[in-house]
């Protein structure tokens, strides 16, 4: 490898210094997530289902939408820099670099580059958060690669750079069809409403069900569910430390639903969203109907 | 609380909650009254319009700590006759063994024990006597049948 290759190409840990920034921001920006979802929820639990927190709601359903439309820039540009990386160590170990893969590292690197911006846009974004545990030297790097890439691939790169808008601001109108967000609406609306909030679940929207029972008795501990999960090939609900506890040593194990053949598979079970709420809603209205009673007691 | 313990206690709540006619189940009471939820006493009646009604038939239950995942052990008392009854009194039932599901409820058993009744298996016999008088002699086997109703009704009275 010559010199002058070995040079346009960005060193490994410079990229694993990057991948390491990615699985920071993630992990902060999950917590994040959760911070706002909570603060919604409680929200809407104190205050009910008042006129005047529409407001704040929406400040709060912006955050949010924010939050996660960082999440998915990160997710992408952690996944051009792996990409970068697969072919950055590629090409240390093959002695040959044809003008091919060059390409397709030149390529890469405007993605990334990209993606760098789009990072540091959003990190302005969100400063006071994150400004003090980040690694900038991730910036650094970008700079590098524009020079790097001027030398692999001529001007018209660095004219591309130019004008291109790559730094659009952040699309969170996007992110309202995210399950994430639709998630986080549906969960402040069951708080104080006791039908499920339609025109979010966009899943069964085909599906016309006049009237439906849902059990919210576990069929294997006969209470009633606890953090319920659905084995994905046969649908049935499970509380989910029982069915665990089902599988003991077993990575498979036959449905335990009479009348069901199918075996279910540990790692497809997923959280019932659903349930869970049909399960808080119905926990909530016997909570009331209890209260209720002993009001009418205590009046007598 | 184990599984078995967790779903019993929620079995007998459901069970006194909501059980089909005739029937009953309650665990076994320990000495200091306290209950033992690993052994229920089951009473299951004889359908009516079949050579069993009138007789309440007993059926003990006997749960170890590996229910639900393993079915509980279901006997009459010994000498029961049934095609699919051992002399024991255990009960050969496709659902009690290998057709054993963790979802089957102890009042899905108790109907499942109530069907038998009239509606033995005999390719799987547990009693070759049951099993002889049913193919050769069903007039000789209706009357096991009814004296044996007799004398669970006979029984209930005394209780």
């Amino acid at each position: 490898m010559s010199q002058l290759q070995a040079d346009s190409l960005p060193q490994l840990t410079d990229v694993d210094k990057i991948l390491s920034n990615c699985e920071k921001l993630k992990k902060m920006l999950e917590k994040n997530e959760q911070s706002i979802k909570q603060a919604a929820l409680s929200l809407a639990n104190v205050l009910g289902d008042e006129p005047n927190i529409k407001e704040i709601m929406d400040s709060i359903d912006k955050s949010f939408l924010t939050t996660i439309a960082l999440e998915e820039a990160v997710n992408v540009y952690g996944g051009n820099a792996t990409h970068l990386k697969q072919h950055v160590e590629r090409a240390v170990r093959s002695p040959q670099i044809n003008d091919n893969n060059n390409n397709f590292n030149n390529n890469n690197n405007v993605e990334v580059s990209q993606s760098l911006d789009s990072i540091t846009n959003s990190s302005n974004m969100t400063n006071d958060t994150m400004n003090d545990e980040i690694d900038y030297e991730d910036i650094d790097i970008r700079g590098n690669l524009n020079s790097q890439d001027r030398i692999g691939m001529g001007e018209n790169l660095a004219d591309k750079y130019l004008k291109d808008d790559y730094k659009k601001p952040l699309n969170i109108e996007k992110q309202k069809s995210n399950s994430k967000y639709k998630d986080l609406k549906r969960e402040v609306h069951s708080v104080n409403h006791s039908t499920p909030l339609d025109g979010l679940n966009d899943e069964d929207e085909d599906l016309v069900v006049a009237s439906q029972t849902i059990s919210i008795i576990c069929p294997l501990s006969q209470g009633i569910l606890n953090e319920p999960v659905r084995a994905e090939i046969c649908g049935h609900v499970f509380s989910k430390n029982i069915i665990l506890q089902m599988f003991r040593n077993f990575a498979q194990i036959p449905c335990p639903i009479a009348g069901c053949g199918r075996q279910i598979n540990k790692n497809q079970l997923k959280r019932a969203i659903d349930i869970e709420e049909t399960v808080k809603r119905e926990l909530r209205k016997r909570e009331n109907q209890q209260r209720r009673n002993d009001e009418d007691i205590t009046e007598v | 609380m184990s599984l078995a313990q967790t779903r019993l206690t929620e079995e007998r709540k459901a069970f006194r909650k909501d059980h089909p006619v005739g029937f009953h189940a309650r665990p076994e009471t320990n000495a200091d009254d306290s209950l033992n939820l690993l052994k229920w006493n089951c009473g299951i009646p004889g359908k009516p319009g079949t050579p069993w009604e009138g007789g309440i038939y007993e059926v003990i239950l006997t749960f170890k700590e590996d229910y639900p995942s393993k079915p509980p052990k279901c006997a009459f008392a010994k000498g029961f006759f049934h095609l699919n009854v051992f002399d024991s009194g255990d009960i050969c039932l496709s659902i009690l063994g290998g057709d054993w599901k963790p979802s089957i409820s102890i009042k899905a058993i108790l109907l499942g024990i109530q069907d038998l009744l009239d509606n033995p298996n005999p390719a799987s016999p547990a009693n070759s006597e049951a099993l002889h008088l049913w193919k050769n002699n069903k007039p000789a086997y209706l009357k096991r049948i009814k004296d044996q109703a007799k004398k669970y009704d006979a029984q209930r009275l005394l209780e």
